[in-house]
């Protein structure tokens, strides 16, 4: 599948949870242009930066959704 | 029959509140007057002379209101060996609602004692040794019987919500976390819930998204559609409150749990509150979208009130396990993500070490890391290391004459990577968005979690905060409203009956604050739970006297152990 064609992270936030623990907050963006939030908790946010292989939130700027269904599904 | 003046001038009194600013809970505009109690109720407002009464509280210059009433809190335990709710009570919170989130500690099976502690360990992080039967005996296992083991200390008036997961473990053991019920089964829990709300339970609360110690789901979780709707039925036959935790973090499903209590709700004829709902920067259309939503139900006719918390969220966390906080720096987070004995190599080798230190800033990591609170130091072969606790690092650096990073780093391995840090105001911090969220008049202030993750974070003095930061600083709500807001507003969406107002007739739950300084005091540690375990708290600050059902139960800093508090 053409990468263009598949949900893609357009940003990436931290932000505060309500357990008193960081969250990530990725920004999607659709094939029609809508972006939506995705929130994931500290040890899954973790766990997708090293999938992704970055060190820092601007890193998975471009990345598409199916790595983020990777974590969320192991 | 005697008329006002009468009274005012020649009737005894059991208290007298002399000379405060008297803000009544309707919203209306405060006002001079003194406050006579009689047989737990106010009796009379006007004037009235000191000798009219054995008791007479000096209230110049402070204002005299209805005690607070809190609507999401997770005492249950804790009333067990503590029934004044320190600190809520200091706070001037005279009436809480416990058994939040589908979790209460009744009606509960003793097979089932074991299943439950896990639950509340997770939400509440409570020691095992809390439940072991030193802190409190386990004498009940029906919700009467619950109410019966803390009704004669309390000195706090609870309206008790009934849990759907306990309710969900009592009809079908085990199998409460394995399967949807059966009809059978369904039938159960509403005659179950029909004696709870029989036997004093203000409501059920679920929960769609809590864990148990396991990070196994919670039994509500496992309920379909028609359990649920069968329980609200019950709850349309007391006219009592459904509480829920929806999936708050992500906001399209919200909204249509929002769709799903409107009907309930309309259905049939009943409240509905869920929570929380954060404002965060990242997010931004969170709330303005399911506020919009909240709109639209509520002008079909619908009760679904949305929660607000006052406080900002802080996030804390500590070397030991990778955080992302340190996202936003690729030397640190991937440091921290090493394996332990790693990491502490890269944080000792003095070449890696520089490298992280440069990584920190030009500054020393001043700017990046200087605001970060130090919140938890074990204690050390040199004993306990209290002196840092609640300074900030840059404060500590200061101290020990190092650059703000190093000093954490150094605070980190001196203490086996076991300190934590603290950072300040990470989401909900925004007041100018905050605060005409609160004034609205479609938002529940509530969800203050009191008495949930004490080990985390304080969840008290969010009333104080109401006060200090969205009365006097960013004035998103008068005195008065914010009064209301707190007392009136949470009396009537729970049909909490002859609470909540300052006028005859109503039970005699007052606080005396001054409106200049009431605020919430700086999070601290105390070791106050039974089974050794630890809380962080606020104190109140501003908060004179607190009266519940008319008996001072907090005066001045002092807990009266009044032992005036009713089932509300």
């Amino acid at each position: 599948m053409d990468r263009t064609t598949i949900p893609t992270i357009v940003d990436a936030l931290i932000t505060g949870g309500h357990e008193g623990t960081p969250e990530l907050i990725l920004k999607i963006e659709y094939e029609n242009g809508v972006v939506s939030d995705v929130t994931m908790e500290n040890e899954m946010g973790v766990k997708l930066l090293e999938h992704c292989g970055v060190d820092e939130l601007p890193g998975l700027i471009g990345e598409p959704w199916n790595k983020v269904l990777e974590i969320l599904d192991r | 029959m005697a008329n006002a003046q009468d009274i005012g001038q020649t009737e005894k009194f059991d208290v007298v509140i002399k000379g405060g600013l008297v803000i009544d809970g309707s919203g209306m505009p405060g006002f001079k007057s003194d406050v006579g109690i009689r047989d737990q109720k106010v009796a009379f407002i006007g004037q009235i002379e000191a000798d009219q009464s054995e008791v007479c509280i000096d209230a110049e210059d402070q204002v005299v209101a209805p005690g607070f009433i809190d609507p999401h809190t997770h005492f249950d335990a804790q009333l067990l060996w503590d029934g004044e709710a320190k600190p809520a009570l200091g706070h001037g919170i005279t009436t809480i609602v416990p058994g939040n989130c589908s979790l209460s500690l009744a009606p509960l099976k003793e097979a089932h004692r074991d299943g439950l502690i896990g639950m509340f360990r997770q939400i509440e992080e409570l020691p095992k040794e809390t439940f072991d039967g030193t802190a409190f005996e386990w004498t009940w296992e029906s919700f009467e019987d619950y109410l019966a083991a803390i009704r004669d200390q309390l000195s706090v008036n609870v309206a008790p919500l009934v849990g759907h997961s306990v309710i969900r473990m009592w009809v079908m053991g085990d199998a409460a976390q394995k399967r949807a019920a059966n009809d059978l089964e369904i039938e159960q829990m509403q005659q179950l819930l029909r004696e709870c709300l029989a036997a004093g339970a203000v409501g059920l609360s679920t929960s769609f998204v809590d864990i148990d110690a396991n990070l196994f789901p919670v039994p509500s979780r496992w309920a379909h559609t028609e359990e649920l709707d069968a329980l609200a039925a019950v709850l349309g036959e007391y006219g009592r409150m459904l509480q829920v935790v929806p999936e708050f973090y992500a906001t399209d499903i919200t909204i249509a749990r929002i769709d799903q209590l409107a009907d309930l709700s309309i259905k049939y004829n009943i409240p509905t509150t869920f929570s929380p709902l954060f404002d965060s920067s990242a997010t931004p259309d969170n709330v303005p979208r399911a506020m919009a939503r909240v709109r639209e139900q509520m002008a079909r006719g619908a009760r679904v009130w949305p929660q607000v918390q006052t406080r900002p969220i802080d996030i804390s966390f500590c070397f030991d396990l990778p955080s992302l906080f340190f996202a936003t720096n690729p030397a640190w987070f991937a440091t921290m993500r090493l394996d332990r004995d790693a990491k502490i190599t890269a944080l000792t080798d003095p070449e890696s070490r520089a490298g992280l230190l440069g990584a920190a800033g030009p500054d020393g990591g001043a700017a990046w890391l200087g605001k970060l609170v130090v919140r938890h130091v074990p204690e050390s072969a040199e004993g306990s290391n209290e002196q840092w606790l609640g300074k900030s690092l840059a404060e500590v650096a200061a101290a020990r004459e190092q650059d703000v990073a190093e000093c954490m780093i150094d605070l980190s391995l001196e203490h086996d990577l076991d300190v934590h840090f603290l950072s300040e105001s990470m989401g909900h911090n925004e007041s100018d968005r905050v605060g005409p969220l609160l004034a609205d008049p479609m938002v529940h202030v509530g969800a203050s979690d009191g008495g949930a993750h004490i080990a985390s974070f304080a969840t008290y003095g969010d009333t104080g905060y109401l006060f200090s930061e969205f009365v006097r600083n960013t004035h998103a709500l008068s005195l008065e409203a914010a009064v209301k807001k707190i007392t009136h507003d949470t009396a009537n969406i729970w049909g909490i009956h002859n609470r909540g107002l300052l006028q005859p007739g109503y039970a005699a739950d007052v606080v005396v604050f001054d409106a200049t300084t009431i605020a919430r005091g700086e999070e601290r540690a105390v070791h106050d739970i039974p089974g050794s375990g630890m809380r962080y708290v606020r104190d109140a600050i501003g908060v004179k006297t607190v009266l519940v059902n008319g008996t001072v139960a907090y005066d001045q800093g002092q807990y009266k152990n009044a032992r005036t508090g009713q089932i509300a």
